[in-house]
């Protein structure tokens, strides 16, 4: 499976001038549609494919891939700065990402995440690289049964996410699966909460959604305080520490590596999304880190945890994608259209036919993490001066940009409305101590935990396969064993200390 | 501030209530969560809203949790101002799209935002910054992307 | 100092909205003098926009120098969002459509819509795809028989109003599944055949083409094909099983529409300017290329056989009620 020639021969054809300058960009473009709100890397890869029609296949994959490459950590940024995640993806790195921020220390989230993105892209691409042939079959493995369960597992990390009350955060996160039901009913026609507005059929949105909670929200309370970001006091510049950022996350490197398997297996199954695989992986760290009380307060290992999660997962989407010729997210969609568009058949055939394209592509990505980390790292000192703007100046232009960007999502004006209203809900939420994340899991697995509820329902096995199927029996095991953890721990800390005393 | 959140409160109570009660019409299986979760956030509301109002019930719930419940920040009166304000401009921004369309909204939304509520006095930032805004604006959407933007309700009525 | 804001906020607005209508104003006596909006209710990247992106870009080299086809995605609620805005968009020529015919038609027979397909003008076909059933290589089933005999079947399906159609053919020729719907699209129902949730999926053959070439399903009957297809010529047409009334009326029309009443000479040139465009050699390589067939029809034709097929499903409108209206 594995031809050393071929990869060498990508490697020569990528190591030209030509090569090297479109590549440069490719990554420049990425990183650009990655860091507007709004714009993403599968918009980027749409401007580009109809460019590319005249191309070299072998030159169209390395600016398609590096563009789709850089567009992950371009999003990144407004998520640390702002508050305002570039993509839906970045939404957990805002969790500790945007706290740094107002710490003053934006410098050390963005060189974190340069590094933790582009080490967790290496690390999904060289699994993928070696072990496509032999992974493929995990595809398979995941039934709807799993889907409820992994979804449930989902919502049950609202209890570790929620800072300040727990009953705060189960209230939203239930309101959250309460507004994930507007809208057509997927599996019979009914329509539930729409009030006849055509706009709610498809439900409410998730892009729009975040932007109205996260920055609309944040955006709101920066005018009231009048303070900016990275408030006033301080005497060292917030862009200083890139490097800190970087040496943190090489030293924590066993940290990256965990998140980003974890990152890679939600890649894998098709449908579940990085956004869930950020907060998954998150979670994993906040659970497993040694003094995790800071998370969510700026605790630069939230960032690593996020940032090489939702890059690993673009490893893992490629599985399916070549695999099986079933895209693994809404990227690996269009990447594959613009492959057939180069003539590459999708499917088990492209390891024999197209090897050299696949290598391409992969080294294409490769590269443009390394290149987009090299930019990030290179203007973070600049791009951190924001937090030491008045919020006067910057704010008015960001609200522009999210209302615009909701709107072309769907070039709908009823994506505007949702995200004013959820601004205005996003900021007395965190007035009154809300958790705006667990609104948004709510919102974003609340509907797959339905869907694949009532499939599992329709198969064969019924209700029993919750049970009967092992990795769901796992999962569900799982969840139950780490919602009970703190306590039981707790509980145990507790009767020791009692014998000590003894 | 404590009757601030109240109305919050109650109004989170009514919007689960009213969701819940719509979800009756629904037919059975579509009903489920819409009911569950509509259900399940009515209680906890309601859960919520004793402990502000019976002390006692708020002490056994902290000692229960181990965490505090009340964490809300207070606003000075000069805030409390702004809030009102900032609410205002979000929604006037949003007519001045609905109205106008996104082209012309946005130079002038930033213009009387940079002027009115930010009192700022210079050319720069008032009218070259709004202008520099569109123009990228323009570029990448209509330019480059050729995404067609709202036209705004005024000019669909007029054209 | 209150006064010059008002009149630098007074030439803010001006300014654009001169520069907006501009073009609107001065060249509107001939047509077509400004840019062509081709609403989409497909996503970005899926087929329906690639299709339109394709002739959109040809239909430029047959349109006066500087008017431009824009496409523009409104994706939700099943096409519907998208065919109301383009019905109620202004006849003038500057707006149409490409419907998802059969789901959008099948909807407007039952509940009332913000639509009316039997009032739109068509303006061409890109392609009439015809459906499959195909089930996973490794299955049991080897042909329709087997379907046929086999209990308990599962087939997933995206939702019953837009695949009512596919039921309807299934049971006319005796084979009885259970349906799972609420699957995001084509691929994420053959994934879960695949994995062996399901036994059969019925997708129209440019969505399943691939997987069958690559040998993961096995295709076991056409609906909607007169013919057999050259690339499967093992696999039977529903006419060769016993239906043909119903061949008519199953599958993925690719149309072109506008809203009703475009004035007849901007009708037909518009048309004219849809046929050149879909014949256009580099446009036709280009969808080869991306893996999309591609066979045009006319406006006129397009007409005739959209009438007809309205008029095939109102036949039909009875049997296939119970379907559409299904529940799990």
């Amino acid at each position: 499976m594995f031809h050393f020639d071929t990869l060498l021969f990508a490697l020569s054809m990528m190591l030209t001038v030509k090569g090297i300058l479109v590549m440069f960009i490719g990554t420049i473009i990425g990183l650009i549609f990655g860091a507007i709100p709004g714009l993403s890397g599968v918009t980027a890869l749409i401007v580009l494919i109809p460019m590319t029609y005249g191309m070299d296949p072998v030159i169209a994959m390395l600016l398609l891939g590096s563009a789709y490459g850089a567009a992950t950590y371009g999003g990144a940024v407004p998520a640390i700065l702002i508050n305002t995640p570039g993509e839906a993806p970045n939404a957990a790195t805002v969790l500790d990402g945007f706290p740094l921020s107002q710490k003053g220390k934006s410098g050390m989230a963005l060189g974190a995440a340069a590094t933790a993105s582009t080490m967790g892209g290496l690390f999904g691409l060289l699994v993928a690289f070696f072990f496509i042939p032999v992974l493929s079959g995990v595809v398979l493995a995941f039934s709807y049964a799993e889907f409820l369960m992994i979804t449930i597992f989902g919502l049950s990390m609202i209890a570790v996410l929620t800072q300040g009350t727990l009953l705060k955060g189960l209230i939203a996160g239930g309101l959250g699966i309460m507004f994930s039901c507007v809208g057509y009913d997927p599996m019979t026609t009914e329509l539930r909460y729409t009030f006849g507005l055509e706009f709610l059929w498809d439900g409410i949105q998730v892009v729009p959604a975040l932007f109205g909670l996260l920055a609309l929200g944040e955006i709101m309370d920066l005018l009231i305080k009048t303070l900016p970001i990275a408030g006033t006091t301080g005497k060292r510049a917030p862009g200083s520490g890139v490097w800190d950022g970087v040496m943190e996350t090489l030293k924590r490197s066993f940290l990256t590596l965990r998140c980003s398997s974890i990152g890679f297996f939600i890649g894998v199954i098709p449908g579940l999304g990085g956004t869930v695989a950020g907060f998954f992986s998150y979670v994993h760290a906040k659970q497993t880190c040694r003094n995790s009380e800071g998370f969510g307060q700026g605790d630069v290992r939230g960032v690593i945890a996020s940032e090489a999660a939702n890059d690993a997962k673009e490893g893992g989407a490629l599985l399916p994608t070549l695999g099986f010729g079933i895209p693994g997210s809404a990227a690996m969609a269009v990447l594959l259209g613009a492959l057939t568009l180069h003539g590459v058949e999708i499917g088990q055939s492209i390891f024999i036919k197209h090897l050299d394209i696949v290598y391409m592509l992969l080294l294409s990505i490769l590269g443009a993490h390394i290149f987009a980390a090299g930019i990030g790292l290179a203007l973070a000192e600049k791009m951190a001066l924001v937090t030491r703007i008045r919020p006067a100046i910057f704010t008015p232009i960001l609200l522009m940009i999210c209302l615009l960007g909701s709107f072309t999502l769907r070039n709908s004006m009823g994506d505007v409305v949702i995200t004013i209203i959820f601004g205005l809900l996003g900021y007395e939420m965190r007035k009154f101590g809300f958790s705006r994340i667990a609104l948004l899991l709510g919102l974003l697995l609340g509907h797959t935990a339905e869907v694949s509820f009532r499939q599992t329902l329709m198969t064969r096995e019924g209700a029993m396969s919750f049970f009967s199927r092992p990795i769901s029996l796992t999962i569900l095991i799982f969840t139950l064993v780490s919602l009970s953890y703190p306590y039981i721990s707790a509980y145990i800390r507790r009767r020791r200390k009692v014998h000590h005393e003894k | 501030m404590k009757n601030e959140e109240r109305i919050f409160l109650f109004f989170l109570l009514f919007v689960a209530v009213v969701m819940t009660l719509m979800s009756l019409r629904f037919s059975s299986s579509s009903r489920l969560l819409p009911m569950l979760s509509g259900l399940f956030v009515a209680i906890m509301l309601v859960f919520l809203l004793a402990t502000l109002y019976a002390p006692n019930i708020a002490d056994w719930y902290q000692r229960f949790e181990g965490r505090t419940i009340m964490k809300t920040d207070s606003l000075t009166a000069a805030e409390r101002k702004r809030e009102i304000a900032v609410t205002g401009w979000f929604i006037g921004a949003f007519l001045l799209i609905y109205m106008l369309g996104f082209m012309v909204a946005i130079p002038v939304f930033l213009f009387l935002f940079f002027r009115l509520y930010a009192d700022y006095d210079s050319w720069f930032i008032t009218i070259v910054t709004p202008g520099i805004v569109t123009l990228v604006v323009y570029i990448a959407f209509i330019t480059v992307l050729r995404v067609p933007l709202y036209r705004g309700m005024l000019f669909e009525l007029i054209l | 100092m209150r006064k010059s804001i008002i009149v630098i906020a007074a030439i803010l607005f001006i300014l654009p909205t001169v520069l907006t209508s501009f073009t609107t104003v001065v060249l509107a006596e001939d047509y077509p003098a400004k840019d062509i909006r081709w609403i989409l209710g497909g996503k970005p990247g899926g087929g329906f926009d690639t299709y339109a992106r394709t002739i959109a870009s040809a239909m430029e080299n047959y349109l006066p120098k500087g008017v431009n086809v824009i496409v523009e995605n409104k994706p939700g609620a099943g096409h519907r969002i998208a065919m109301s805005s383009v019905y109620h968009a202004e006849a003038d020529g500057y707006t149409m459509g490409m419907p998802m015919m059969a789901g959008l038609f099948i909807q407007q027979m039952y509940e009332k819509q913000r639509y009316d397909m039997t009032k739109v003008d068509w303006l061409g076909m890109i392609l009439h795809d015809p459906r499959v059933l195909a089930v996973p290589s490794d299955s049991q089933y080897k042909n329709v028989e087997d379907l046929q005999n086999a209990k308990d079947l599962r087939v997933p399906i995206n939702g019953f109003a837009s695949e009512a159609d596919v039921i309807l053919a299934n049971e006319s020729i005796n084979i009885e599944a259970k349906y799972i719907a609420g699957h995001k699209n084509s691929n994420e129902a053959v994934l879960a055949s695949l994995r062996g949730d399901a036994d059969a999926v019925v997708f129209t053959y440019g969505s399943l083409r691939d997987y069958i070439r690559d040998g993961q399903l096995r295709p076991l009957a056409l609906y909607g094909s007169d013919e057999r297809i050259s690339e499967i010529p093992e696999t039977p047409t529903l006419a060769e099983l016993g239906q043909p009334d119903l061949n008519k009326i199953i599958g993925n029309f690719r149309v072109i529409a506008g809203p009703p009443n475009i004035p007849i000479e901007r009708l037909s040139y518009l048309r004219e300017v849809i046929w050149k465009a879909m014949n256009d050699p580099k446009c036709q390589e280009k969808l080869e290329k991306a893996n999309r067939e591609i066979n045009p029809k006319d406006g006129e034709t397009t007409q005739q056989i959209m009438d007809e097929l309205m008029q095939q499903y109102l036949e039909v409108k009875k049997e296939l009620k119970p379907y559409y209206d299904r529940e799990n």
